[in-house]
């Protein structure tokens, strides 16, 4: 025990050093102030936005739809709590008809700090009045100030403005060319179709007011978080291992260790439990910073609680999750191990961190942006024998009560684990380890230099 | 009884024989010097003897200890220093011999060993910086600190003065003298052949795989008529 308690010590001082532990703070913190950022930028893309208005319609003697239009636009800003003197913003321009009206414009939007602009059009009230009805006119400027993704005004601010101006318009026409409707009548004229109401079946349960799209809102950390936290560890982890491995052969203190009297089996669990410790750690320390990121990207607005939809967890159902991860991180490591076994030098173990990095991507993509259940048999069996699926998949299995794929999924881990563990150690007692593996191909007879390479 | 008999041993490398039914053995307390050109075999027959490598066939023993079927029990009475070889470099000298010391002796054993090790690696206060800051010279003064400190009754040394300036070299050369003097026997493989003249009692010559010449520095010097060991070496190679 104290030889094993020794070699993890050694293992755990080796992968925690400054350097190592910096470079996962610097990410974490690196995460918390994009998830700050992020979350203050898409508040602002959900959030109302300012919007100035350019009234040239003449007042024709009839009803003055524009004001209509404007009044009712100052009310729902109102309504949503905003102050109006600074949302709907009056924009006086008396150059339109002239070649100065854009630039005068412009730079009224820019003193006014508006994005974007109506201007409704001279010809608005008369339209509209006329014997002959026409459709009043408005016309839409906006001033983009950046390209990123959240930077983008689109039109939602104008959209949103003249639908709430359309309706209030659409009132008063029906009062003045239908009279004898009553209000409610009007009501239903300009909203005959009505969503009574609306509800989504999860798991077989009925739930009442709540949509698709609230669900995966309040789902969101569950099915982006986990796989990426779970991806980022084994490559971090994965490559700190195979790197190490390549610079203890390099350094030749791995020769040094297998000449010391202690069995090979204690050697690969010191270096196995030494680095799922250092694994669980960093893994700890990358979930905070992507607690942060991911709770600042969340946009759903949902108030819809995990519980409320029959999803919550059980402490039990996270200490499964928490077996998960540590099955996982287990047969990272394993495969890391021999992949690391079959490097020569750290040069040649750079290479080997690939394939780890492909089998932990692709379950990562294919929950975040599909679900396992929605792929053809094959894929359904080439997921599930990719090991890191089923950690990605955990949370998403307990909550929909998939037995099989969490029994079915444990039991392989447990074997994958055992399986790499067993053949790590046959490898660190065959002169692989020493030799190294060469993928050149089978000659019949190796070259001078190679023998000189391997003799030596 | 020998501390290490050496007894018709091969090794294959998939198509490549790197030894070819070597035998020799070393005598208790005395160094021994396995000398030959680069891709003669002389790691690969240390890393047999030090349980590194899978025998191909033929038996080898330390103090009667088969290495193949008894490796655990050949691995306490061994110590290993291979050529080039480098330390945890986040550790301190001191950590370093310490985290060593705990596969052989525990509490104030433990303490003594260290302590030991430290007289041996002679790097004053530089024994607390971390292994990273140390010369090539200090570095191998570590590593030669920890593969002798525990008394190891066959120690194996490969190119032990490769790459080192002439002070560490002499340095590293009285330490092994010393260490035989107490009883540790030493089998060291060189390519300088100058150095194996000075430092040991026999030596065997291998080439291509196979010993091509065995017996003390004096008698073989005598046998060929020649200067020193290279041209004795150099005499037999070219018939």
């Amino acid at each position: 025990m104290s030889h094993l308690w020794n070699l993890v010590k050694k293992e755990l001082r080796e992968l925690l050093t400054p350097s190592s532990l910096i470079s996962v703070i610097v990410v974490v913190i690196l995460f918390i102030s994009l998830g700050s950022f992020m979350g203050g930028e898409t508040k602002d893309v959900t959030s109302l936005k300012p919007i100035g208005y350019v009234n040239l319609a003449a007042d024709t003697g009839g009803e003055n739809y524009a004001q209509i239009g404007i009044d009712n636009l100052i009310k729902y800003y109102q309504d949503c709590e905003y102050d109006p003197a600074e949302y709907v913003v009056p924009l006086v321009i008396t150059s339109y008809g002239t070649d100065s009206f854009n630039s005068d414009l412009y730079n009224m939007m820019v003193e006014k700090d508006v994005d974007t602009a109506i201007v409704i059009m001279p010809d608005f009230n008369s339209n509209l009045n006329d014997a002959t009805m026409k459709r009043g006119s408005i016309s839409v400027y906006w001033n983009q100030k950046g390209l990123g993704i959240f930077s983008s005004i689109g039109s939602v601010t104008s959209d949103t403005a003249i639908s709430i101006m359309d309706r209030a318009i659409s009132d008063k026409i029906l009062q003045v060319k239908a009279p004898g409707m009553t209000d409610d009548e009007r009501a239903i004229a300009l909203a005959p179709c009505a969503s009574s109401s609306y509800a989504t079946y999860l798991k077989g349960t009925i739930h009442e007011g709540v949509t698709p799209d609230q669900i995966y809102g309040a789902m969101s950390q569950q099915t982006m978080f986990v796989p990426i936290i779970i991806m980022l560890v084994i490559v971090m982890i994965g490559s700190i291992v195979i790197s190490s491995m390549g610079n203890e052969k390099e350094n030749k203190t791995l020769e040094t260790l297998l000449t010391l009297p202690v069995n090979r089996t204690t050697i690969v669990a010191g270096k196995l439990i030494g680095s799922t410790i250092a694994g669980l750690i960093m893994g700890a320390m990358y979930m905070v910073g992507m607690y942060f990121y991911i709770n600042g990207l969340s946009v759903s607005g949902s108030n819809i609680s995990m519980s409320d939809l029959g999803l919550s967890l059980s402490v039990m159902d996270w200490l499964i999750v928490a077996l998960f991860m540590f099955l996982a991180i287990t047969c990272a490591l394993g495969i890391c191990m021999i992949l690391g076994a079959m490097a020569k030098n750290f040069k040649a173990a750079q290479m080997y961190i690939m394939p780890i990095s492909i089998l932990a991507v692709i379950p990562m993509f294919v929950t975040m942006f599909s679900s396992i259940d929605s792929l053809p048999g094959i894929a359904q069996a080439f997921m599930f024998a990719i090991p890191f699926t089923h950690p990605m998949t955990v949370v998403q299995n307990l909550m929909f009560g998939n037995t099989l794929w969490i029994v079915g999924g444990a039991v392989y881990l447990v074997i994958f684990a055992l399986v790499t563990f067993y053949a790590t150690v046959k490898i660190y007692n065959s002169d692989v380890l020493i030799t190294g593996m060469s993928f050149k191909g089978r000659r019949k007879r190796p070259s001078e230099d190679e023998n000189e390479d391997i003799i030596e | 009884m020998d501390a290490l008999a050496v007894n018709d041993v091969h090794k294959v490398f998939k198509e490549t024989e790197a030894v070819k039914g070597i035998t020799f053995n070393v005598r208790e307390g005395e160094i021994f010097g396995l000398i030959g050109p680069n891709g003669a075999g002389k790691t690969t027959t240390l890393r047999m003897i030090s349980t590194l490598l899978d025998i191909s066939s033929g038996t080898i023993t330390v103090y009667g200890k088969d290495v193949k079927t008894e490796s655990e029990e050949v691995r306490k009475m061994i110590s290993y220093l291979p050529e080039d070889a480098g330390a945890y470099k986040d550790l301190t000298g001191r950590a370093y011999l310490d985290f060593m010391a705990e596969f052989f002796a525990q509490g104030e054993e433990k303490k003594a060993m260290v302590e030991k090790g430290v007289a041996i690696a002679k790097l004053g206060d530089r024994i607390d910086s971390k292994i990273d800051t140390y010369s090539k010279g200090m570095k191998r003064r570590l590593l030669i600190a920890r593969a002798i400190m525990f008394d190891p009754k066959l120690a194996i040394m490969d190119e032990v003065t490769s790459g080192l300036d002439v002070a560490n070299a002499f340095e590293v050369r009285e330490i092994i003298r010393n260490i035989a003097k107490s009883g540790t026997s030493v089998i060291i493989s060189s390519h300088n052949m100058f150095e194996v003249e000075l430092l040991c009692e026999r030596v065997a010559m291998i080439n291509k795989g196979e010993i091509v010449l065995e017996g003390t520095p004096k008698e073989l010097l005598q046998r060929f008529d020649a200067k020193n060991l290279e041209e004795v070496f150099m005499k037999v190679v070219r018939g």
